[in-house]
């Protein structure tokens, strides 16, 4: 499905017609609330940061020049969901597992079982604040470890380190579903 | 990015990536259209603060150029009078000159030297009336001339004597020709002469800044909201709301009567208040903006230079801008209320007036405001706002 919206509709919004930016609005929605799913249980928090985040879109739209609208907003969603996770103090959270990790080869994982959007977000949240927040960086945003460090201001074993534990945890919640 | 290969669980929660289409839910649109209200507001700032300084600009400019036309209006008038001064003593001397004249002159048998001498005495006028020794000894020399054999040479000569005297010529002397020409006190002609007016008329311009203390009341009980419902919403809009600070705009009218002073005009000025409500992450500046008409009623105290007034009254106004955003009572989201179109302030004010000169005054102003009764129109947001200020600009007095 295409997406991407039109250089006018791009126009009008950053001039600051409502219409037009409602309408970017709708077509940002299922990229802004799909990442806020996977942070938030709660429905208030993701109207939040849906909605922050959709602020900021408008705010620099006027610097916005090429590319993937889509990737950029997805982009801005991510950064406003760590700064969120700063401004609530959460942060020293990361630092309690600062240990190194030990590297392992290929992961052993295997299941042939379907899993619906529902069913991983529920899993994906049930994961401690920051464990979700580095697994998503990394295993569904795509960023590096290294990347993710400087984000978010720890070590790249620290990142590492709530990837593995994240992951333990994740498995579990397979095996239990399976059992 | 990270790399290619992927654990197969990280392929696997990685599909939570693949969008699907849906609509926003209208609570979630009206949350944004109450954030997007907000940042219109924010950009709207600056524009604000260029009409203030233009605005500012426009006020010193105006009062530069009143300063300067007053007393260069001024300056005219006093050299207008002075002159009038020196040509009523100018005719003055001259009727005591021809009288002296025609009386030392009628001692002399030849009419002829008699203009001539009149006309002499006429053009040094000043010059005798200056010196009233060197004048009489001059006079007496001229007296006792004409006594002895009046003749056109004889009166030639005594030109001459007059005409290069150069004490009679210094600026000394025709500073001290005025001294002595005022004594006694000329007659002023009535224009000049200084009279106190019982009715004055002025307008003016004030710029100002103001404090808004804004402070809140909540119902005692909500049909839809528990007692730590209540107490959660009032904590959390006491943390979330603080004070804010305002321009005001002053174009006043004002009539004295003798000490009494009665003011009114067009006064913008602002009431509202900084939200950072952290729970819901929403933050801003609710400003409801009031064009009124104020009904001012002060006295003057005179202190020289220097007059104190205080004011009182009230001001009935059309709000300009109503829009506002609260936390919601539930506090999950925002609320969007609307200030009342038309409301009433008390104003007193303690103004302070330097008077530059007959025509233009400078004010400073501590105004301080309070609205009358409760400014939203919703039945959970009971705000009064009250406010403290400082406002300066100029009177032009006609």
């Amino acid at each position: 499905m295409n997406l991407e919206p039109e250089l006018q509709l791009l126009q009008a919004a950053a001039a600051g017609e409502r219409r037009a930016q409602l309408a970017l609005y709708e077509l940002c929605y299922p990229v802004l609330i799909s990442a806020a799913r996977r942070y938030y249980h709660n429905t208030d928090e993701q109207m939040t940061v849906v909605n922050n985040s959709f602020v900021k879109v408008i705010q620099y739209l006027n610097n916005y020049e090429t590319g993937r609208f889509l990737s950029w907003v997805k982009r801005i969603i991510s950064n406003e969901i760590i700064d969120e996770y700063r401004r609530n103090k959460r942060y020293n959270e990361l630092y309690r597992f600062d240990a190194p990790v030990e590297e392992r080869g290929a992961p052993d994982f295997q299941t042939d079982q379907i899993f619906s959007h529902e069913q991983l977000q529920r899993m994906l949240l049930s994961l401690s604040e920051p464990a979700r927040l580095v697994f998503n960086l990394f295993a569904i945003e795509g960023y590096s470890h290294k990347e993710i460090a400087q984000m978010l201001g720890v070590t790249e074993e620290t990142s590492k380190w709530h990837t593995k534990m994240a992951r333990k945890k994740l498995r579990e919640l397979i095996e239990n579903i399976h059992e | 990015m990270n790399n290619p290969v992927k654990d197969p669980l990280d392929e696997l929660f990685s599909s939570l990536n693949d969008l699907v289409q849906e609509s926003p839910s209208p609570a979630f649109v009206q949350d944004l259209e109450a954030r997007l209200d907000a940042l219109e507001k924010k950009r709207r700032k600056p524009l604000l603060i260029w009409w203030f300084f233009s605005a500012l600009g426009a006020v010193l400019f105006i009062g530069s150029y009143f300063l300067f036309f007053s007393n260069h209006a001024a300056n005219q008038g006093q050299q207008h009078a002075e002159n009038k001064n020196n040509t009523s003593a100018q005719a003055m001397t001259k009727k005591q000159m021809d009288t002296t004249s025609t009386s030392s002159l009628s001692l002399s048998s030849s009419s002829s030297s008699s203009s001539s001498s009149s006309t002499f005495l006429s053009s040094s006028t000043n010059l005798i009336a200056a010196h009233p020794t060197t004048s009489s000894t001059l006079l007496s020399s001229s007296v006792s001339s004409s006594n002895a054999a009046p003749s056109p040479d004889k009166t030639r000569v005594q030109e001459e004597t007059y005409i290069i005297n150069p004490i009679l010529l210094s600026d000394d002397h025709e500073k001290d020709c005025v001294l002595i020409v005022d004594q006694p006190t000329p007659v002023l002609p009535k224009e000049v002469a200084p009279s106190k007016k019982r009715i004055q008329h002025q307008i003016g311009l004030q710029f100002g800044v103001s404090g808004i203390f804004s402070s809140f009341d909540l119902p005692a009980s909500h049909p839809l909201l528990t007692d730590d419902q209540m107490k959660l919403f009032r904590e959390t809009r006491e943390l979330g709301e603080r004070n804010t600070s305002s321009w005001d705009f002053n174009l006043r009218y004002g009539m004295s009567i003798n000490n009494w002073q009665l003011q009114t005009g067009l006064h913008y000025f602002e009431w509202g208040e900084q939200l950072q409500y952290d729970v819901i992450s929403v933050e801003g500046t609710n400003r409801y903006r009031y064009l009124s008409v104020p009904l001012l009623l002060g006295y003057s105290f005179d202190f020289g230079k220097i007059q104190i007034v205080p004011f009182t009254g009230l001001a009935y106004g059309k709000c300009l801008t109503a829009n506002g955003n609260y936390i919601e009572p539930q506090v999950n989201g925002v609320t969007l209320v609307t200030a009342k179109n038309f409301a009433g302030t008390f104003i007193g004010q303690l103004e302070l007036q330097y008077v530059l000169n007959s025509k233009l005054v400078f004010t400073c102003t501590p105004v301080y405001r309070r609205a009358l009764g409760p400014l939203i129109d919703h039945q959970m947001i009971v705000n009064s706002y009250q406010s403290l200020g400082l406002q300066t600009g100029f009177l032009f007095r006609f």
